[in-house]
């Protein structure tokens, strides 16, 4: 049912070619023709929406004098208001990335070398194709989705090692070494947390997932219990070590690696890596979504039947979370490698594995009170949090106040 | 590290207690850095080319010199720890100094002020300026060094009003001294006059 949309196009195409096979190539080539494009586009606004987040966060102004002076209107409502917005950067590091040159260290493994960013990107671009983008529409129904997703993401870690590896240098084989030791060791509460769904869900597909949290926002995973609200957190703070960002960045850390394992590539090499990481960013976003926040259900019943929304508000839904991981890198300090390991196996896994057994549990009472009481457990987890929050905020202004 | 075996179940509390303050401080952290995403007005980057900072009203920016009102003394040259200001001079009729070309090499001035509080050449001026004086003029970085060298000569009338004046003055120097020579000797006669009497009155 949740493939109805491909297989609609493909036996249209079939009708129109006489011949099965072909429409399913033609249907392959159109659909990663168009998540290429709009993943492309999505690469270069994310590093302008980095560059210029990060720019504000600091009291800067981020890249402004490439490109046009823009005022935007629309239906003359003053959107931006005239002036110089940078926007040129976009093109003009196209260009450069595309006009350095590219260079293989002389000790280097050349193959292996050349082969790393490429399986990275194609690793990491695989995983889109499970994605459910709208009701009746994955651009590859497979039932066991998630393996895929998982099996995708454990090859970027081959692909990093390779890079590593083949540089011939020390510290693109720490950052490998860094980054294998942490996507490995970060994957088991991912899993846990991913586990929990597909338990309380009953299907390793992603679109039966998705399909699972039809209506309000309430129905959405993370709000539906208050294990799987907590399974939902841990997947943020895993992908983030998943994706190699900050507060995990520790594969490329600046100051001790230089830049880790991609510190020997150069030009439109080290762009695929770039490019990598911040579609892998939207990628375990768009995961996030799917499992936790609704995927393309809106949280309003009464636009679930709009499926045309459907990719747009998983679009916004994973837009969000982007942001949120950008606006958390530009915020907090790395971890120490110690701690890392101290987070994952002796906090996020016994967690997950709580999380688990708690979605277990709840599965077995599924009346009205129970449903009522898990939600609740939230907000009141909810509100010990917030009021955690306000009680740090409120003693570090009295003690500056005290200070002054 | 305290490598002595604790019981795991502690050491899991205490790690997700760490975890929870770690969500905590980070939403703080992250509060205090929306904070500022939202400000745009406390952006501290200033458009160089396209907006400029206000200098301060002593700022050292470049030397000027004003050669219609140089002396030639010679001071600010002396005083130059660098050596940066050479200053050619002629001398006029009367023996007073007239400026010609007064040279400054920027590439070599260390901005020190030394020169502008040698400079004694301030009577002249309402404001009570001196001569040389720095300007807030800082942009003026060039492709050679030639260009930042900057001559201060003296103009072509300049030069022949000056020439003039002088011859000028001492004209009047002569005429004032011819003046006063002349009643010296009326002085002088009029005293030998007032000897030769009393004299002849002894």
């Amino acid at each position: 049912m949740s493939s109805f949309l491909q297989n609609y196009f493909v036996s249209f195409i079939a009708g129109l070619l006489n011949h099965q096979p072909l429409a399913w190539i033609l249907y392959g080539i159109i659909s990663g023709a168009v998540i290429l494009g709009v993943l492309s586009a999505y690469g270069a606004l994310a590093v302008y929406a980095e560059r210029k987040i990060m720019a504000f966060m600091q009291c800067r102004l981020g890249p402004m004098e490439v490109g046009p002076e823009i005022e935007l209107r629309i239906a003359g409502m003053k959107i931006l208001p005239k002036g110089w917005y940078g926007l040129g950067v976009l093109i003009a590091d196209g260009i450069k990335l595309l006009g350095k040159e590219d260079t293989v260290p002389a000790k280097a493994d050349s193959l292996i070398f050349k082969l790393a960013p490429a399986i990275v990107f194609a690793a990491t671009i695989t995983s889109f194709v499970v994605i459910p983008f709208a009701p009746f529409f994955t651009p590859a129904d497979i039932d066991a989705g998630i393996l895929v997703i998982l099996a995708a993401s454990s090859i970027v870690a081959v692909g990093i090692v390779m890079g590593g590896y083949a540089s011939n240098n020390k510290w693109s084989l720490y950052g490998a070494i860094r980054s294998v030791a942490q996507v490995v060791s970060y994957e088991v509460p991912m899993g846990l947390a991913l586990l929990s769904v597909v338990m309380t869900t009953g299907s390793l597909a992603l679109a039966d997932i998705a399909d699972n949290q039809s209506g309000w926002a309430w129905n959405w995973h993370a709000f539906s219990n208050v294990w799987l609200f907590i399974a939902a957190i841990i997947y943020i703070i895993s992908s983030l070590a998943e994706t190699n960002r900050t507060p995990f960045d520790i594969p490329e850390a600046e100051a001790e690696l230089v830049a880790g394992y991609h510190t020997e590539y150069s030009g439109m090499r080290f762009a695929l890596f770039m490019f990598a990481e911040y579609i892998n960013m939207l990628l375990v976003s768009l995961i996030a979504s799917v499992f936790f926040f609704g995927g393309y259900y809106s949280g309003i019943q009464w636009l679930d039947r709009y499926y045309f929304l459907g990719p747009f508000v998983l679009g916004a839904k994973a837009l969000l979370l982007v942001i949120i991981m950008i606006w958390l890198r530009w915020t907090l300090p790395r971890f120490r490698v110690d701690q890392l390991m101290t987070l994952c196996w002796k906090a996020m896994l016994p967690l997950s594995i709580i999380a688990f057994v708690g979605a277990a549990a709840a599965l077995f009472q599924t009346s009205l009170v129970f449903a009522i009481f898990w939600r609740f457990c939230i907000l009141i987890l909810l509100a010990l949090f917030a009021f955690e929050v306000a009680k740090g905020i409120r003693t570090k202004s009295i003690s500056r106040k005290a200070t002054e | 590290m305290n490598m002595q075996a604790r019981p795991i179940v502690k050491e899991m509390f205490e790690s997700v207690g760490w975890l929870v303050n770690i969500l905590v401080t980070s939403v703080q952290g992250m509060l205090i850095t929306g904070k500022y995403f939202v400000r745009p007005n406390e952006i501290v980057t200033v458009r160089y080319p396209r907006e400029k900072l206000n200098v301060p009203e002593n700022f050292r920016g470049r030397l000027l010199n004003d050669p219609e009102r140089c002396i030639s003394c010679e001071l600010c040259a002396r005083a130059c720890p660098t050596k940066c200001i050479t200053v050619k001079h002629e001398m006029g009729a009367d023996k007073k100094r007239i400026l010609t070309e007064y040279s400054l090499d920027m590439t070599a001035c260390l901005f020190c002020g030394l020169c502008t509080e040698a400079c004694p050449e301030t009577t002249k001026n309402a404001k009570g300026k001196k001569c040389l004086i720095f300007v807030n003029d800082y942009e003026y970085s060039s492709d050679s060094k030639e260009q930042i060298k900057y001559y201060f000569k003296q103009t072509e009338d300049g030069l022949a009003r000056k020439r003039k004046d002088a011859e000028e003055r001492v004209k009047k120097a002569a005429e004032a001294k011819k003046k006063s020579e002349e009643a010296k000797s009326a002085a002088a006669a009029i005293a030998s006059t007032k000897i030769n009497i009393a004299e002849e009155s002894k």
